[in-house]
């Protein structure tokens, strides 16, 4: 991961020029990795953080982690971890709604294990997939807390293998300047 | 200044990221082999050197062989494996490297231990020693002494290296047969010879080496064969459309058995008269496979040496689309089905040459079923049964072929024709 450690540190000198807004982004969702035959549906939460680096573009990182794992056929699967960096591009708020879509890259690690419903439990496997992330959504701002906006995402982490994830998020982001 | 600071903030680690976009990793293999093996129940593995090995498992530098591998569920049963896209392993990758395929190449000298893992289930290792000598001598040929005519047989070749060990070859092996009309010999896989014989009596099989090895052995051909049997009793084909025939040879045996061998793959196929309206394949991978060129009269045999079959007759026929006097079925466009002796298929019928999913099918109370055994011998209810009452049910009843004719109850003349092989005991 030293490229990702690069990327950050990149965004972070970048910013000292930048003097734009930044914001934070709290998101829970729900997600669908196919192996196979087996569909499953883990649960996952999101926290990113972000700068504006021109008007309605920013770049941020993010990191996610699962909360609960989704079973199929005696199998489990969650997700271990999630980090990456994106960019962001946003469209002018109407009526406080912005659409965004976000491109960036992703390290997620996923757990699969098998629970055949006794003491034995089957094969264990944890893989880390290096890929790329793309998401589309929407936001829309609070009247009463204008820093404060409701987030709607759909995003789709890809490593070129045939297990991907693909996630519903709901989210608040906070801008601060 | 400013705008050039903020297009170095935004360049820079976009450039960054599009480098990182283009470096997808990680294996989903793992994942899916854990359900492979749950799925299948796997027990155990063991890693299958090439067929025919010596119990040392000895290659040169630079040489390649193909590792299989095998697996055993909880009752002990054997469960089929491919050896492909695994985690294959060696202890010592400058000796043998391995593919994720299982392809071994040898390295330098010294001994090795290859593994393969699937779903998290560990092989045994398999001791792989690489010692990179020239081959002195041919040392045996391996192979029955005896041949039945059409029955192909392999043979492969026992090596003497400098270093004394003997080694399967595995390959710069060529294989000759003293009676070349009348017996064939391939080299085939991993330096296996194939041997074809089609005349009885003695026969002299050459192997050799580079120009200096060579190996003689002595072997006889049987004159078991006694007939062929071409089926199915197909009278017709369409233009652009094949028909597979099957060679059923019947060899006397000192027991007074009559075993019958399928040899469609070895026997001759010869078209007799009417080659211009049809095409007849005469390989190990498509004897018997007659293709339909042009309208016409076809006659064509099977023949193994002197033994032939009778003389079929074939008529060509233009194809008549989706003909309402033909009648179609759900078992794949070359009206071929076939199923196991355990389970059903569930038969559908509609009325016109190409059969639709989309469309209704005919009740089983309109149709007639005629069924026959392709070997004239056999009874058809011994092979499948065919539940007329409940629109088609097929249920295997034992080994062998069947051609099943459907009429029309109400118009007879609308008939259509399919195969059913049934495999398994």
């Amino acid at each position: 991961m030293r490229w990702l450690i690069a990327c950050v540190l990149l965004i972070a000198s970048s910013q000292i020029h930048a003097q734009g807004p930044v914001f934070a982004e709290l998101q829970v969702g729900g997600s669908g990795i196919r192996n196979g035959d087996l569909d499953f549906h883990p649960f996952f939460g999101s926290v990113t953080l972000g700068a504006f680096v021109l008007p309605n573009i920013s770049l941020e990182v993010f990191a996610d982690t699962g909360f609960a794992e989704g079973e199929d056929d005696n199998f489990e699967l969650d997700i271990d971890q999630a980090f990456g960096i994106a960019a962001r591009f946003q469209s002018p708020p109407v009526n406080g709604v912005q659409g965004f879509i976000v491109l960036g890259a992703v390290s997620y690690t996923l757990d699969q294990s098998f629970d055949s419903g006794n003491t034995v439990r089957g094969p264990s496997v944890n893989e880390e997939f290096t890929g790329v992330r793309v998401s589309v959504g929407l936001m829309q701002r609070l009247k009463r807390f204008p820093n404060l906006l409701f987030t709607t995402e759909y995003r789709h982490y890809n490593a070129d293998e045939p297990i991907r994830l693909d996630a519903l998020l709901i989210g608040l982001r906070v801008n601060a300047k | 200044m400013k705008k050039v600071q903020l297009r170095r903030s935004v360049i820079l680690p976009l450039a960054c990221m599009a480098l990182a976009l283009s470096a997808c990793d990680g294996d989903s293999r793992p994942f899916e082999e854990a359900v492979e093996a749950v799925t299948l129940g796997l027990a155990s593995l063991d890693v299958v050197p090439p067929a025919n090995t010596q119990a040392d498992l000895i290659i040169n530098s630079n040489q390649a062989i193909q590792l299989e591998v095998s697996g055993r569920d909880d009752t002990g049963s054997a469960v089929i494996l491919s050896a492909s896209d695994r985690r294959w392993v060696s202890s010592d990758s400058s000796v043998a490297s391995v593919s994720d395929n299982g392809v071994v190449v040898g390295g330098i000298n010294g001994t090795a231990l290859v593994s393969v893992s699937i779903g998290g289930i560990q092989s045994a290792s398999l001791p792989i020693t690489v010692n990179d000598q020239p081959l002195t001598l041919l040392s045996s040929i391996e192979g029955p002494d005896t041949l039945e005519l059409c029955q192909p047989q392999d043979y492969f070749v026992v090596g003497q290296f400098a270093d004394q060990s003997l080694r399967t070859l595995s390959q710069g092996v060529a294989y000759t047969v003293s009676e070349g009309g009348m017996a064939t010999a391939t080299g085939v896989e991993n330096a296996v010879g194939r041997l074809n014989v089609m005349s009885p009596g003695a026969l002299q099989l050459t192997v050799t080496s580079g120009d200096a090895l060579s190996l003689t052995r002595q072997l006889t051909a049987l004159s078991n064969l006694q007939s062929i049997a071409v089926t199915p009793p197909t009278p017709a084909v369409d233009v652009d459309d094949t028909t597979a025939f099957t060679a059923t040879g019947t060899y006397n045996t000192d027991n007074g058995s009559a075993p019958q061998v399928d040899i469609t793959a070895s026997v001759d196929w010869q078209i007799t008269t009417g080659d211009a309206f049809a095409t007849l394949g005469n390989t190990s991978t498509n004897g018997g496979q007659l293709a339909g060129v042009s309208e016409g009269d076809v006659a064509f045999l099977a023949g193994c040496g002197n033994v032939l079959s009778d003389l079929r007759s074939v008529i060509v026929n233009e194809p008549n689309g989706s003909d309402s006097d033909d009648l179609s079925f759900n078992v794949g466009s070359d009206d071929f089905l076939s199923v196991g002796t355990v389970g059903t298929f569930a038969l559908l019928v509609q009325q016109g040459s190409e059969f639709d999913d989309d469309e209704d099918s005919l009740d089983a109370d309109e149709l007639i079923f005629n069924v026959t055994s392709d070997d004239g011998v056999t009874s058809a209810g011994n092979i499948i049964s065919l539940n007329q009452l409940d629109n088609g049910i097929v249920d295997g009843n034992g080994a062998g072929s069947v051609t099943v004719t459907v009429l029309l109850r109400d118009d007879t003349s609308v008939s259509g024709t399919f195969r059913i092989t049934v495999t398994g005991s």
